[in-house]
């Protein structure tokens, strides 16, 4: 029922993969060319060739002309061609399944191709018709006669169903060939249904089962291991994400010439596609931390950023907007825990410092933010709107009187009478021109449109 | 105020799956918390909806019952036969038969009882596997080809028919035991196997769902301000191709849980559309339109047929539709239609596409007008046709816009705005997935199901465009394309709830996950881990579900009941008719499964009672048939030594009442019909010796036989049983403990106990003379040509007698040292294991027994060969009779004296001598 984390191949499958590609070649190729003559204009016939073509209906009124020579119409020259081709074709017969893929783009971020700019075109018009299609079909059947031949009638009965477009039931590789693919069957199933059911304990036996036998790729199901390790202990499935992603290297380049039997999607990382097992770790680890952070132990979130600021620096994940995000996320996390800790009574340096803090991770977060909306080119989600309002928040924070606890409603209507309470807030001139050197660290407009409004409401 | 999404790049989107929790927002507590919906304590926006209680998606199967019965058109069947249903609070013993026919048809007599259907769903639901193929005869079949309907032996008299209701009389324990069929499957499957060797069943993929559960709203239930009703369609016939519609009834109870029912057989609409129906559906409307279609859809194998309910009568009592002219397939291209669907903001016009791809925008006709014919719009049509695809899978959906449709191939989706002539693809799959299922899921969102993950798209993102907003990683095996996916919507209040069903026809293991999505349609997140349960029925996989509109209940004092809910789902598997409700709850409460379905078996209309009985009560009532028995029998004492005495009494009582019918019939001086041994007298309560049962009955029936009144063969129900002619009860007895004797360690009682009731149901008697009456009379009423016809016949008959009479003169020496060779090379092993069981067990008992077997057969061949000739091919009678010959008998009749049945043994060895002399 569930997907096994192994490659299973044999023969039978092979062979279907074969016929399927052939086949499918053929028929693009077949149905691609007939669209070109159809554009061209129809050379004038000779004499040789009339001469032939009435030999030809002669035989078929006498009936002596076999049916299937009727497709032959297209003139010999070209089934010349196509024979030197088909010899060609015995010689790449494994290549087949290469030359499919060779057009097609394969995309590492998902499992399908999912264009992020469509094209727009004029709507296909031209109708599919059962004469072009039976005229194809019969051509490419015909073929594909040869290579029927040589293989099992299992398989010829399934390409058989597959070319009319059913579906079959059975699977073609039926169940395990040895015991060990049995046992993994076996187990994977029992896996997923485990967790499915919640059942952790023996989900995590079956799983330290699974992965010790030999062709288990664990880069298969590391996403349920990790599943299973969060319920038994959250810092363990931390240290294991790590262990993937320090342990299965992104410095390969991903080749899109060669046919890949397991998809990188979620499975590994490539020089421009950054594993998802490193992300899973990095989110994680963030929200395990922020946790921490706010029991008061910051020690693990500064290691994070440490380490995402190394990450940064070298592909895949310099390129990669999510992990942008989740470095700005990190220091949006500090940056409120700081500015919630903010002691409003404190005066000196102390005060400058920590409030200094607090305006350098808000900074970073809007920093990295226009980085991700860099490398994305616009195309990440990052909901900068609630992030700014929320970073506004924490700077107010900064400056508001321990007295009137702020109602965080107000500020985030972002109102102009909301201002005009906040005037309030900040009377004390003091402070805004304390801030006022470190102002020029701010990037952002809309804060400093901010504080600007602010002054001149104090002033008046 | 703008709501959250979750963060995420744009043509990807949040992609999840187990131990996958994509990206997060970080919301600040103080900060935000009006911004974003997150839960008090939560400083994320993750992409797992964690409002509801970790214990939401513990769904367990809480119910089930059948909807509509597996019968071939359930309201074509005269069903006079009502099964009573079944309660626990029932006397078990006394209540339980009852017949509900009036006198008027008993006295009509000949009610074909046992329909072939029953039989049929009884034998396939039992799902019989063949228990030690080594020890069974090669040719035993317990139920095919006995044809019983056609069988004398099978016409009842209406006194007696609350006691015989079936033949097929199965041990509860055999029903838990055995698991697989071996009947009606195994037919089905050797049929298919002629067909291809390898077995493989093949399906089409544009077959979808075969009935529909839906809201229509005509337009005079629009006119009158009548709410939606619900209603089924669905499809029946031996072709498969008559369609149904009827209203679907929720039905008052005061259980926790829904009881839907279907009207009967007068108030439903039928039509027959003469080809093989591929899908059913209900068109959606758009909410904005604040109305529910009115049509129902149906695409056969050649043409689309669009059906029109004008209204429902508010007892649901008619349904009044009309029907437009179907549409050809040959109207669009050359291949038949895949889907259709209806524009959803226009209720006239709808999108077809065919096998290959082609599609075209069509419309129903305008009123008024003579034509009644769907058109298609010529200028609306084009074609996605891919030469790389090869599968017949295509599907068509309405995009978000009232001139877009997406158009899906298993390798593509395109989207189409016919108003302003562009298509552009949105996805292409053929790399390491395949598209499956498309689905529209409401105004914001369509799902996809690849073989891979859930896909959800966003219709309307900031530029129009389909955006792919949240992908679920399903894990499930990815060669089976066998998936289909049905998405249930439950309403809360300020979100909606969708549980996403994945079903296949390999298993019938239904996946579901959840999702949650607001009610702007912003922010869609998962609820928790899938889950994985299984159906109850009894099927090879999944073909659909349907679903009825619920919502949570909010008003539950309960602090978090409002998350328990009760999922109404409909179900029908493969292979089978039938389409059975099953109940999902996650209310911790609710531990058992409730023992309301077991009286929720008929379904009652309102006009004319038509039951639909399912084929598991005639399987409960057996069951509880046989345990009475059983137990009755198993109170008593048992008396070893007093059996003799109590055959004695039985032979007396049961002589007695036959003398008193005899009587009877002479004084009523008619045509008397055929009689069971039931009337006469109940079986004794409960004795182990069946050959000193044999015997007497062989008594009996000599007795009478002489009184000119024909009896039932014990042959003819060992045929009927073994496939072998055996006339001791004794033999028959053995030869099922052998096939049942592994599968219970009770197996030698509850043989014995079916073996008796078997042979008590089934002899059966009649008066000869009566019969030559009648037989002369209608002769006599028969022109010369029949009558010559008819002596033609007695004249064969009469040369098989003296060729018969001849072979056996002839072979009468050599036949007891050849059946005394073959037997030992006919008889096989396994007789020996269970004898030597036996003596363990019953040390006593059977000697005599084995004794007895030796006398009786010989004293029946004598019998046959004596008074039944004519009727029997007897020249095979010397095969057929070795296995009552066995090993064992042989060398222990030798051995052992007989202490029981001593007397009746010095007249059988009379008859022995006198059988030696008829045949020398």
């Amino acid at each position: 029922m569930f997907e096994i984390p192994v490659n299973v191949n044999s023969k039978t499958l092979s062979n279907e993969r074969k016929l399927r590609y052939r086949y499918i070649n053929q028929f693009t190729r077949r149905f691609e060319r007939k669209d070109d003559r159809n554009g061209m204009i129809t050379p004038e016939t000779s004499e040789d060739e009339l001469q032939q073509r009435k030999k030809r209906d002669w035989l078929h009124v006498i009936g002596e002309y076999g049916s299937d020579d009727d497709e032959r119409s297209g003139g010999q020259q070209d089934d010349e061609e196509e024979e030197e081709e088909v010899i060609d074709e015995d010689y790449n017969l494994n290549n087949e399944e290469r030359k499919f893929f060779k057009k097609i783009d394969k995309p590492q971020e998902t499992y399908e191709h999912w264009p992020s700019h469509r094209k727009k075109t004029r709507i296909q018009r031209d109708i599919l018709t059962y004469h072009r299609y039976n005229k194809v079909s019969r051509y490419v059947e015909r073929k594909m006669a040869n290579s029927l031949v040589h293989v099992s009638s299992k398989n010829r009965y399934h390409f058989k169903c597959k070319i009319d477009g059913m579906e079959i039931v059975e699977p073609l590789h039926k169940g395990a060939t040895n015991f060990q693919l049995k046992q993994i069957e076996t187990l994977t199933n029992l896996l997923y249904l485990n967790v499915n059911r919640g059942n952790w304990e023996i989900a995590y036996k079956i799983f330290a089962m699974l992965i010790r036998i030999p062709k288990v790729d664990i880069r298969s199901v590391w996403n349920v291991g990790n599943r299973i390790l969060y319920e038994k202990d959250k810092l363990r499935s931390l240290e294991f994400l790590e262990w993937m992603s320090s342990v299965y290297s992104t410095r390969v380049t991903f080749i899109q010439g060669i046919n890949y039997r397991f998809d990188p999607v979620f499975r590994s990382g490539s020089k421009n596609h950054t594993p998802k097992y490193t992300l899973q770790w990095l989110w994680n680890s963030l929200l395990e931390y922020t946790e921490q952070l706010f029991e008061n132990d910051d020690e693990n979130i500064d290691k994070l950023i440490d380490k995402i600021a190394e990450m940064v620096l070298i592909p895949p994940f310099m390129d990669d907007p999510e992990i942008w995000f989740i470095y700005s996320m990190c220091h949006m996390v500090k940056a409120d825990f700081l500015s919630s800790k903010f002691d409003t009574h404190s005066v000196g340096s102390m005060r400058d410092i920590s409030m200094n803090q607090v305006i350098q991770h808000i900074n970073d977060v809007k920093r990295y933010l226009n980085v991700c909306k860099e490398k994305s080119q616009g195309q990440y989600e990052s909901n900068e709107m609630i992030i700014t309002k929320q970073l506004k928040a924490f700077e107010v924070r900064l400056y508001k009187e321990p007295v009137f606890p702020l109602e965080p409603e107000n500020d985030l209507d972002g109102d102009n009478e909301e201002e005009v309470d906040e005037s309030n807030v900040f009377e004390d001139s003091a402070n805004y021109f304390e801030f006022d050197d470190t102002q020029e660290q701010l990037n952002d407009l809309d804060t400093q449109q901010y504080f600007h409004d602010t002054d001149d409401s104090s002033s008046s | 105020m703008n709501e959250a999404r979750l963060p995420g790049r744009r043509p990807i989107g949040a992609q999840l799956g187990v131990g996958l929790s994509g990206p997060s927002l970080y919301v600040s507590k103080s900060a935000a918390s009006k911004i974003v919906a997150v839960a008090d304590d939560e400083k994320w926006l993750h992409c797992k909806d964690t409002e509801f209680p970790s214990t939401f998606m513990d769904f367990k199967v809480a119910s089930n019952y059948t909807l509509v019965n597996d019968i071939l058109d359930p309201f074509e069947i005269e069903s006079k036969v009502h099964f009573p249903s079944i309660s626990q609070n029932l006397p078990a013993d006394e209540e339980l038969l009852e017949s509900d026919l009036s006198d008027d048809d008993e006295k009509e007599g000949n009610t074909v009882f046992l329909n072939e259907h029953s039989k049929e769903s009884l034998v396939s639901n039992l799902h019989w596997r063949k228990p030690s193929p080594q020890i069974i005869s090669s040719d035993l079949q317990i139920y095919r080809n006995t044809e019983e309907k056609k069988h004398s032996m099978f016409e009842l008299i209406d006194e007696n028919r609350s006691e015989s209701l079936h033949f097929d009389f199965v041990p509860k324990e055999l029903l838990s035991n055995l698991t697989r069929s071996d009947t009606i499957l195994e037919a089905q499957q050797e049929r298919s196997r002629k067909l291809n060797r390898h077995n493989l069943s093949v399906i089409d993929p544009t077959v979808k769902d075969l009935f529909v559960i839906g809201n229509v709203q005509s337009s005079s239930d629009l006119r009158h301000d009548n709410e939606q009703r619900q209603i089924i369609a669905f499809s029946t016939g031996h072709s498969g191709s008559n369609l149904i519609i009827s209203p679907l009834k929720l039905e008052p109870s005061d259980t926790e849980h829904d009881i839907y029912s279907i009207a009967g057989c007068s108030s439903v609409f039928k039509i027959d559309l003469k080809s093989k129906i591929k899908t059913i559906k209900i068109p959606t409307v758009a909410s904005s339109l604040g109305r529910y279609s009115d049509c129902i859809i149906a695409i056969t194998e050649c043409s689309l047929h669009i059906i029109k309910i004008k209204s429902i009568d508010n007892k649901y009592t008619k349904i009044d539709c009309h029907v437009f002219d179907p549409l050809y397939f040959t109207e669009l291209s050359d291949f038949p239609f895949a889907d259709v669907a209806f524009n959803p903001w226009d209720l006239t016009q709808f999108a077809i596409i065919d096998t290959k791809g082609n599609w075209a925008i069509g419309s129903l006709p305008f009123q008024n007008k003579n034509f009644n014919g769907l058109i298609l719009n010529d200028s609306l049509r084009g074609s996605i046709f891919d030469p790389q695809e090869t599968s017949l899978r295509k599907k068509v959906i309405w995009s978000s816009h009232h001139t877009r449709i997406l158009l899906m191939d298993q390798s593509k989706i395109v989207e189409v705005d016919f108003g302003l002539n562009w298509q552009s693809e949105i996805v292409q799959a053929k790399t390491w997935s395949e598209l499956l299922d498309l689905k529209e899921m409401n105004e914001y969102f369509s799902i996809l199901l690849t073989s891979q993950e859930i896909i959800f798209l966003r219709n309307k993102s900031h530029n129009n465009e389909i955006t792919r907003d949240l992908s679920w990683k399903h894990n499930l095996d990815h060669n089976d394309k066998t998936y289909r996916m049905f998405i249930q919507k439950v309403d809360d209040g300020y979100k909606a709830i969708f549980f996403v069903y994945i079903t296949s026809r390999r298993h019938k293991n239904v996946y579901m996950q959840a999702f949650t999505l607001t009610n702007n349609g912003e922010l869609i997140r998962y609820v928790a881990e899938p889950i994985i349960f299984q159906i109850p029925q009894k099927t090879e996989g999944v073909d659909s579900i349907q679903f009825v509109e619920q919502s949570l209940n909010h008003y539950s004092p309960e602090p978090n009941a409002h998350y328990n809910i009760n999922l109404n789902l409909f179900i029908k598997g493969t292979n089978s008719k039938a389409m059975t409700t099953l109940i999902l709850t996650n209310n911790k409460n609710y531990d058992k499964i409730s023992s309301y379905e077991s009286d929720k078996w008929t379904i009652e209309g309102h006009i004319g009672r038509t039951e639909i009985e399912n084929p598991s009560t005639e399987i409960t009532f057996f069951i509880q048939d046989i345990v009475n028995k059983f137990e009755k029998t198993l109170t008593l004492d048992y008396n070893k030594d007093k059996e003799l005495e109590l055959f004695q009494q039985f032979g007396y009582h049961l002589s007695e009442s036959m003398n008193r019918l005899l009587e009877q019939w002479e004084d009523s001086g008619s045509f008397c019909s055929q009689r069971s041994f039931t009337e006469l007298h109940d079986l004794p309560q409960h004795f182990e010796n069946l050959s000193e049962f044999t015997s007497l009955l062989e008594q009996f029936i000599q007795y009478y036989k002489d009184q000119e009144l024909l009896f039932t063969d014990l042959k003819t129900i060992s045929n009927l049983l073994l496939y072998e002619e055996v006339d001791d009860i004794d033999i028959i007895y053995n030869k099922l403990l052998q096939c049942w004797g592994l599968l219970n360690d009770d197996a030698e009682f509850l043989t014995r106990e079916i073996v008796k009731q078997i042979v008590w149901t089934m002899l059966k008697f009649n008066k000869k003379n009566k019969y030559e009456k009648l037989s002369h009379k209608i002769r006599n009423s028969l022109g010369q040509r029949y009558k010559d016809t008819i002596d033609l016949w007695d004249m064969n008959e009469l040369d098989d007698e003296n060729d018969l009479e001849y072979g056996s003169s002839k072979s009468t020496v050599p036949l007891h040292s050849q059946s005394q060779h073959s037997m030992s090379s006919q008889m096989q092993i396994p007789i020996i294991k269970s004898s030597q069981n036996k003596v363990a067990k019953r040390g006593k008992s059977l000697n005599s027994r084995h004794s007895v077997r030796v006398g009786g057969s010989q004293v029946n061949t004598q019998l046959d060969n004596g008074s039944m000739m004519g009727s029997q091919l007897a020249s095979s009678l010397p095969d057929t009779m070795t296995p009552a010959f066995s090993l064992l008998s042989a060398p222990s009749s030798q051995l052992i004296s007989q202490p029981v049945s001593q007397v009746r043994d010095s007249q059988r060895s009379k008859k022995k001598k006198k059988k030696i002399g008829g045949f020398g």
